[in-house]
């Protein structure tokens, strides 16, 4: 059976008749044909059924492991907004490269505590250099593991050296890229429900994938569950909260505003196979260069070359080189007169130590 | 403090301020250092004391991490008013303060600092509570606490130390 075409008030009427909380609506992808629809999809999820059927609503009441709030979003964290804005992946099956790059920006923006960071990652780079290499095309789709590999073993640029447009292309990026490029300390799954909000709540937003059926292309808010039984494709986005209250998760799309609830959506738990797992990032790994960084406090004690700088950019302690004790204290004291008259560095760090200053 | 560093050349027990009235200002060349203490350096020289600490890492063993900053950026984050949930990826820096010994101090200035011709003996001034001994366990430790310490003086911003609970040396400072 092909991808419907739905009438919205059918659709109103089959949402009420099975008893969802959710409002049907034309929507940006809404009045697309069944083929371009698949295109707003691209997750090749091998064994997505049998995940789909695992995942049901009991696990969140026996789930109670880790430590979080029973609601939480990323969106409304004491007042800031630690979610970077919707996008749209167009007419091509790249939704991977989306939620992948939107958890990392997500947890890139929590971990150095600064909501405003502007961070904006390289989609296209993701998908049309690593997916290529993977043999991902806007047709066939990607696989979150394989993007995640790539984001750990050879980083995400920003997108400002190859900006997204949909549609099969060759890998463009514009020289120096990889001066700006972020990468994951590591990725892991995981199907335990306590576990993924344990994440969420504590660390930062994740991916996951799920299955979409075809009245989700019509869903303009609340808390969706699926009324249709026809499949539409597997489709990758990033969850950046829940509610334990009224059983849901909150996650990030990639089908411009004019979607859902400004670009995002609520999912009941065990729906789709929306919770049936999900990748976690392990934190960002700060490597690259910090251009116009300050520091804003220095720390040394009675060990050899223990020296370290609070940078702001990192919003965290990051340990200087020791590769000898005079070039240790030759950047402690670069980085103390930056300090001290207020003048920015562009600091390299590989791993959080810092191993080149210019003081400028 | 132990014999090692009471036998030490130290600055003497007064306010830096009143050392600036008795040398005159600070154009004129110092007299921080008394006669007596002078003596007390040239009578040690030679005994062996240069680059002696305590004798131990008080730290946790492996440990390289600072502490968390009081005051400091740790604690601009929003540190939830009404929300009691703080997200583990916001206490990082927090956490790796950890197992930490002896006392801290601060915040507090420095008010001057101590060196004189003798190995490894370096000591500010805390205005809060006196003389302070760096620890010099390591030379070059010692360096980089100096230029920490230094920097504080000159710019008169807030520093925090850790004392070596037997010693009373400073055995890491940190400033904001």
């Amino acid at each position: 059976m092909p991808i419907q075409q739905y009438e919205l008030g059918a659709l109103q009427r089959q949402i009420q008749d099975r008893g969802a909380r959710w409002r049907p609506g034309r929507t940006s992808v809404s009045e697309l044909s069944a083929e371009d629809k698949g295109r707003r999809l691209g997750a090749e999820i091998p064994n997505m059924a049998e995940l789909e059927a695992a995942a049901t609503p009991e696990r969140h009441a026996q789930a109670r492991a880790g430590t979080y709030p029973a609601d939480f979003d990323w969106r409304n964290f004491n007042g800031q907004n630690y979610v970077t804005p919707i996008e749209d992946q167009g007419n091509c099956g790249s939704c991977v490269a989306f939620g992948v790059s939107a958890a990392v920006e997500g947890m890139f923006q929590v971990q150095r505590n600064n909501p405003n960071s502007g961070i904006d990652l390289s989609e296209a780079q993701l998908f049309y250099c690593y997916g290529a290499q993977d043999g991902a095309t806007c047709e066939t789709g990607w696989y979150p593991d394989q993007a995640l590999k790539h984001v750990q073993t050879q980083g995400i640029t920003s997108a400002v050296y190859f900006p997204y447009t949909a549609g099969d292309q060759s890998c463009n990026l514009q020289q120096g890229y990889d001066q700006a490029s972020v990468f994951i300390n590591g990725f892991h799954t995981a199907g335990d429900v306590g576990a993924m909000k344990d994440w969420v709540a504590n660390m930062g937003p994740v991916t996951t994938c799920f299955t979409v059926y075809d009245d989700f292309f019509y869903y303009t808010g609340g808390i969706y569950t699926r009324t249709s039984d026809q499949v539409a494709g597997g489709h990758c986005v990033c969850v950046v909260g829940f509610n334990d209250d009224e059983s849901y998760w909150i996650c990030k799309n990639s089908w411009g505003t004019g979607w859902g609830e400004q670009g995002f959506f609520r999912i009941a738990y065990g729906q789709c196979g929306i919770d049936a797992q999900m990748w976690l990032l392990d934190g960002i790994a700060n490597t690259g260069w910090l251009n116009g960084a300050n520091v804003l406090a220095a720390y040394a004690s009675n060990r050899d070359s223990n020296a370290w700088v609070w940078i702001d950019q990192l919003n965290a302690w990051a340990e200087l080189a020791q590769s000898s004790p005079e070039a240790t204290l030759a950047m402690l004291e670069q980085l103390l007169a930056s300090k001290d008259s207020g003048r920015p560095n562009n600091i390299h760090v590989t791993n959080d130590i810092v191993d080149t200053v210019y003081a400028l | 403090m132990t014999q090692q560093a009471e036998q030490a050349p130290r600055p003497m027990e007064i306010d830096p301020q009143q050392l600036r009235q008795a040398s005159g200002g600070t154009r004129n060349r110092p007299t921080f250092v008394p006669p007596s203490v002078r003596r007390a350096a040239l009578a040690m020289a030679g005994q062996g004391l240069a680059g002696q600490g305590p004798g131990q890492d008080i730290r946790v063993p492996g440990m390289r991490t600072p502490p968390a900053m009081p005051g400091g950026p740790m604690f601009g984050l929003g540190r939830p008013g009404r929300q009691a949930h703080v997200p583990r990826a916001f206490q990082r820096a927090g956490d790796a303060g950890a197992g930490r010994a002896g006392a801290t101090h601060g915040a507090t200035t420095v008010a001057a600092q101590y060196s004189v011709d003798y190995p490894d003996d370096l000591w500010f001034y805390d205005a809060n509570g006196g003389w302070v001994r760096l620890d010099p366990t390591s030379e070059n430790g010692l360096e980089l606490m100096n230029a920490i310490v230094s920097h504080a003086r000159q710019t008169q911003r807030p520093m925090y130390y850790d004392t070596d609970d037997t010693t009373g040396d400073a055995v890491d400072v940190y400033m904001t």
